[in-house]
């Protein structure tokens, strides 16, 4: 008993921190409630800590249900890193918009509880649990700003469409029951390994499965939702929802085709191949045509989940853990790009009436010149220019994709990132090349968090650009411990 | 020595940050001291190492581990031999010249200290790039001057033109980085490893053979298309000479478009395996070469003249390295690093004297003016035409040549016909900017004067290479210095016996030295004897006159196969799948909270009815996929 609250303690960390949050934020008065970031900024913390801690502890507690591995280490810390930048960047703007709650960063927290037990989870009714507390407290977040419009259309739709989308993952996991009669991610692979279930009902199984997956990461044709509520969210909100459940929705992707269905790969190969290709082109030719820098970095999401498409399928197509360990790199190096570029749309909301136009960022080089550097940066690494952590996160994949004998696949891949070249660097000309089109604000609202949250986004990039090493391996001792453990 | 190799592009590296930080509000109009010192400084270094190289000595080790993790194993190593030591000699000279220059032609400008800060940056860039031994690195370089390239031609960036033509550059170059890209990795899934010397020796032992090395040639070689302009991607060029005169010298004559010409010299031990790759080099080189050479026959800016020339002598090289004349490529780019850089920043004196004037319809009459830069312009024009005795006479002779020798009879008569193009633009150039009546404001030229000693020094020594580095290292040909130098280099991809120079090789030189000669003569009568003539050509020539005038209409071509279809594609998605948006009342969503019951109805028609739908039928298709790639 003791072993198994053990391997919890980082999830019941943030638990109970989220707790204290939701009692004490009533209690506080309106101005005081500044700090409150800085404890769930401390509960990510310790939890990193003691993740960190027992990274050689390899456990499977609660009757199978969880399991923790290198790989669980990887993506705990990488969740817990995304929760801390996305809380860094949102307390000045939450504070502007009137809504600085404890309820805030308590449903971060939960959010990122369920992003940790998808990514350990090894029973199918565990990983639902996971995935539905993500998707709730993502709901929720999404509507945050309730008195805007745009913030509870973005939460409805996502409801809506969420809830359709849990639909088809519960059936695809109820019938998958029906078939193998395990819930255990094992048990389910030994017996499909095992042969002799009825095929109509595996590929039935499979096809909701992979459109409900589809639906969490926002693959083509699933997609629908996701530019209309990253762009109606609140932009630190958006800013983690488009790394923080994708990169757990991979996770658990990775997990279960690679690993359960890992001998059915013949039919959900063919899926993603489709997907992937249908992703990227969505992707890559929507983002050229947006004026709302929020909806074009939705569409350029979309985009990346393509890409990242790519590596699951060369994960499935032999080259397990070298595809394994580029997905799980991509997404640790779009976690940092990302949140930094949402994170200046951010500081320029903060500081003028912005509204997210491209237009809106003319002249932003010389108006705000530290905002411009770091824009360019992450402009530069989502576009896969060296010396930026996309570029070789970009590069490990696609060798990845090449090593698994799809170079054809590599070649369309690399051709749309050709492509999306042009809708990063249109930013950097608005910014540097245009002149402002209206005055922007004087007063500037001085806000440490967010500066320290841009300012570890744009290490990360940098660093995971040029000293990679320390993160490739552990992505890769993360690939292989998952191959072994089964 | 590795400390003074490292210094080399760390010195530049080092006063980039120094000037980008320090330069705006402190060191302004003394920017250029640091920028100015640290190049000085890295050119002796370059200096001292070719000297060390000249002994027989060569340089490589690994400065630290960059990527190790399993089969991917990729350092940050330093590779100096002969064939990098002649690229630092020739990026570090120019690179030295153009830093002199530029403080003069750049004094005044907003963006003083800016400007020295980019061009270090590219400097150190660019050492990296030709001191990389694997290919990894020197991809990230080649991405790295590449960004400096469009950072610098984009550097008036509140013109138009020049915003445009910076993004251009980098569209275009992403096309060709797509292959090299690919080719990169396709090196790396094929043997695991990236170094130099691990591949060169797969390519040797045959481990690296058959499709595959042809086909990692022909991706590695569409990097070298796009960065070194052939055709078709060599629209960029041209367009960047919206970019500030010392940088078109720099940036893109003498080193950064060399980087494609470096790369394949660099890779000949897999490059000479390939007999279609090599076929390919050289037909795309050769083809390049008289394709420019025709469109600089009547471009009437006297950049673009500069440029498409440029072009065209990139060709020249590709074709030496494709017909497997190596040494007489590196030879070629060695010498039309120096004239061309020279040509080039007498260009800029021109335009800095007539107050930014470019088009050479409005010039003339400058002889008298700007004795210094005619006379120079004149050196580095008479170079580059292959004037008996100048640089561009050893080096172009050696790349034809080698093409006649190996046997590309048709490559050699598209390469003397170029040669003959070239001597006539290039005197065209001459004629019309300084001989005849001056056409434009008179109130202009009264203005016009001799640039100051920064920008007129520069052309001195520059010119003194441009006159004789061709004898230097190539006396006697086939034999000469460079040939000894670069024999280890070259010595797996050159099979059989040394040529020895022969009857029928000064056969060859003669009568290219005559075509040359032939050009200026046709130029001397078009633009100084009979200056009608050029108008009647014109009307003569029919289809031919706007066909080259227009560049071949290959923006256009551009523009109607791939952009516009593109963005037709992107606007149909746009408005077929995105249009609904969202915009907080559209479909009622907002009003669910606040009305009781009507909000329910919105819905089941507003959009979000839709994406469900969209969902549903996403489902269907996955089926339908199924069934239709069941195999």
């Amino acid at each position: 008993m003791s072993n198994e609250i053990v391997a919890v303690i980082p999830e019941l960390m943030l638990i109970a921190t989220a707790v204290v949050l939701l009692l004490v934020d009533p209690l506080l008065p309106a101005d005081g409630r500044r700090g409150l970031s800085y404890l769930g900024i401390f509960a990510c913390a310790m939890a990193s800590l003691s993740v960190y801690f027992m990274r050689n502890t390899e456990v499977t507690v609660f009757n199978g249900s969880i399991s923790t591995d290198r790989y669980t280490v990887y993506f705990k810390i990488l969740f817990l890193a995304i929760a801390v930048i996305a809380m860094l960047l949102s307390e000045k703007h939450l504070e502007l918009n009137g809504r600085l709650l404890g309820d805030y960063y308590a449903l971060i927290l939960l959010a990122t509880v369920g992003m940790m037990v998808m990514a350990e989870a090894i029973d199918i009714v565990t990983f639902f649990v996971g995935i539905e507390l993500t998707a709730l407290a993502g709901y929720v977040l999404a509507g945050f700003f309730r008195y805007d419009e745009l913030s509870v259309e973005a939460s409805v739709k996502y409801f809506l469409t969420g809830a359709f989308a849990s639909a088809f993952l519960l059936m695809g996991l109820a019938l998958l029951y029906g078939a193998t009669g395990a819930t255990a991610y094992e048990e389910i692979g030994a017996r499909i390994a095992a042969g002799g279930l009825d095929g109509g009902v595996m590929v039935t199984a499979i096809i909701m499965l992979t459109a409900g997956l589809a639906y969490k990461v926002g693959a083509v044709p699933f997609h629908n939702w996701a530019p209309d509520v990253y762009q109606g969210a609140p932009t630190p909100v958006s800013a983690f929802l488009t790394v923080g459940p994708k990169a757990a929705g991979f996770a658990a992707i990775v997990k279960f085709f690679i690993m359960v269905l890992g001998t059915e790969s013949g039919t959900w190969v063919r899926l993603l191949v489709v997907m992937a290709i249908l992703t990227m082109l969505t992707g890559a030719t929507m983002a050229l045509v947006q004026h709302n820098l929020k909806r074009m970095l939705a569409y350029s999401s979309i985009a990346h989940v393509g890409y990242l498409l790519l590596a699951v399928i060369a994960g499935g197509e032999g080259s397990e853990s070298f595809g394994s360990a580029a997905v799980m790199f991509y997404l640790a190096a779009y976690a940092m790009m990302n949140l930094g570029a949402f994170g200046v749309l951010v500081y320029l909301a903060n500081n003028s009436d912005y509204d997210y136009s491209l237009d809106g960022v003319a002249g932003l080089g010389r108006s705000f010149p530290s905002a411009g550097v770091v824009m360019t940066m992450f402009m530069l690494s989502l576009a896969g220019i060296p010396p930026t952590a996309g570029f070789f996160a970009k590069f490990y994949l696609f060798a990845a994709v090449v090593d698994a004998g799809m170079a054809w696949l590599a070649v369309v891949g690399v051709l749309f990132s050709v492509v999306s070249a042009y809708y990063y660097l249109r930013v950097i000309v608005y910014m540097y090349m245009r002149e402002p089109v209206r005055p922007l604000a004087e007063s500037r609202e001085r806000s440490i968090d967010l500066g320290l949250g841009l300012g570890l986004a744009a290490l990360g990039v940098i660093l995971l650009g040029v000293l990679p090493a320390p993160v490739i391996d552990a992505a890769r001792d993360a690939a292989t411990s998952l191959f072994t453990s089964i | 020595m590795k400390v003074l190799v490292l210094l080399i592009p760390l010195l530049p590296l080092a006063t980039f940050a120094l000037t980008g930080l320090l330069g705006r509000r402190w060191l302004r109009e003394r920017s250029h001291l640091p920028s100015v010192a640290s190049v000085a400084v890295s050119w002796l270094l370059s200096m001292y190492v070719f000297y060390r190289i000249e002994t027989g000595e060569t340089f490589s080790w690994q400065v630290y581990s960059w990527i190790v993790s399993g089969r991917f194993h990729v350092d940050i190593g330093i590779l100096v031999d002969e064939l990098t030591a002649v690229m630092l000699m020739v990026v570090s000279t120019i690179g030295l010249m153009v830093h002199v220059y530029s403080i003069g032609y750049m004094k005044g400008d907003g963006g003083y200290y800016r400007f020295f800060a980019y061009l270090n940056l590219f400097m150190f860039s660019m050492f990296m790039l030709v001191l990389a031994d694997n290919y990894l690195m020197l991809y990230v370089f080649w991405e790295a001057v590449g960004l400096c390239s469009y950072l610098l031609i984009s550097f008036w960036y509140h013109r138009k033109s020049a915003a445009d033509a910076g993004m251009k550059a980098f569209l275009v170059n992403r096309v060709g980085d797509f292959g090299f890209g690919l080719g990169v990795m396709l090196i790396f899934v094929t043997l695991g490893t990236l170094s130099f010397t691990g591949v060169f020796g797969a390519a040797e032992s045959g481990a690296l053979g058959g499709g595959v090395l042809s086909a990692v040639c022909l991706l590695l070689f569409t990097g070298a298309v796009g960065k070194s302009a052939q055709f078709p991607l060599h629209v960029w060029l041209p367009d960047a000479m919206e970019g500030p005169t010392p940088v078109s010298s720099l940036i893109h004559a003498a080193t950064m478009v060399n980087a494609g010409v470096y790369m394949v010299a660099r890779s000949s031990p897999v490059f000479s395996q390939s007999e279609t790759a090599m076929i390919v080099v050289a037909v795309i080189g050769g083809f390049t070469a008289i394709f420019a050479a025709s469109i600089a026959l009547v471009q009437n800016d006297i950049k673009k003249v500069l440029a498409y020339s440029t072009v065209s002598q990139l060709g020249y090289m590709f074709m030496a390295l494709g017909v497997g004349a190596w040494t007489a490529g590196i030879f070629h780019l060695v010498a039309h690093g120096f004239f061309k850089g020279l040509l080039f920043l007498c260009s800029g004196a021109v335009i800095h004297a007539l107050a930014d004037e470019q088009d050479m319809r409005r010039m003339g009459g400058l002889k008298n003016k700007m004795k210094i830069t005619y006379w120079t312009f004149v050196v580095g024009a008479l170079a580059i035409s292959g004037f008996p005795g100048l640089a561009g006479f050893f080096s172009k002779d050696a790349v034809l040549g080698g093409a006649f020798r190996g046997g590309y009879w048709y490559l050699w008569l598209v390469g003397i016909v170029a040669a003959f193009m070239t001597a006539f633009y290039m005197f065209r150039l001459i004629f019309m900017t300084f001989h005849g009546e001056y056409r434009g404001d008179p109130e202009v030229y009264g203005h016009a004067h001799e640039a100051p000693p920064s920008m007129t020094v520069p052309l001195v020594i520059l010119a003194v290479p441009s006159a004789i580095i061709g004898a230097l290292l190539g006396l006697p040909p086939e034999n000469g210095h460079i040939d000894r130098l670069l024999e280890p280099v070259f010595e797996f991809a050159v099979a059989g016996e040394h040529h020895v120079f022969g009857g029928l090789d000064a056969g060859l030189m003669a009568l290219s030295a005559l075509v040359g000669i032939g050009g200026i003569l046709l130029a001397w009568l078009f633009y100084v004897r009979r200056p009608g003539l050029p108008r009647l050509a014109g009307e003569r020539s029919g289809f031919l006159y706007p066909l080259l005038l227009n560049k071949y209409w290959m923006d256009e071509i551009y523009f109607a196969l791939i952009v516009n279809p593109l963005r037709r594609l992107s606007d149909w998605l746009w408005r077929g799948f995105d249009v609904a948006g969202i915009d907080g009342v559209v479909n009622g969503t907002a009003r669910l909270f606040r009305g009781i019951g009507a909000g329910l109805r919105p819905i089941q028609k507003g959009e979000v009815h839709a994406y469900l739908l969209n969902m549903t039928l996403g489902l269907g298709l996955l089926a339908l996929v199924l069934i239709l790639l069941w195999t």
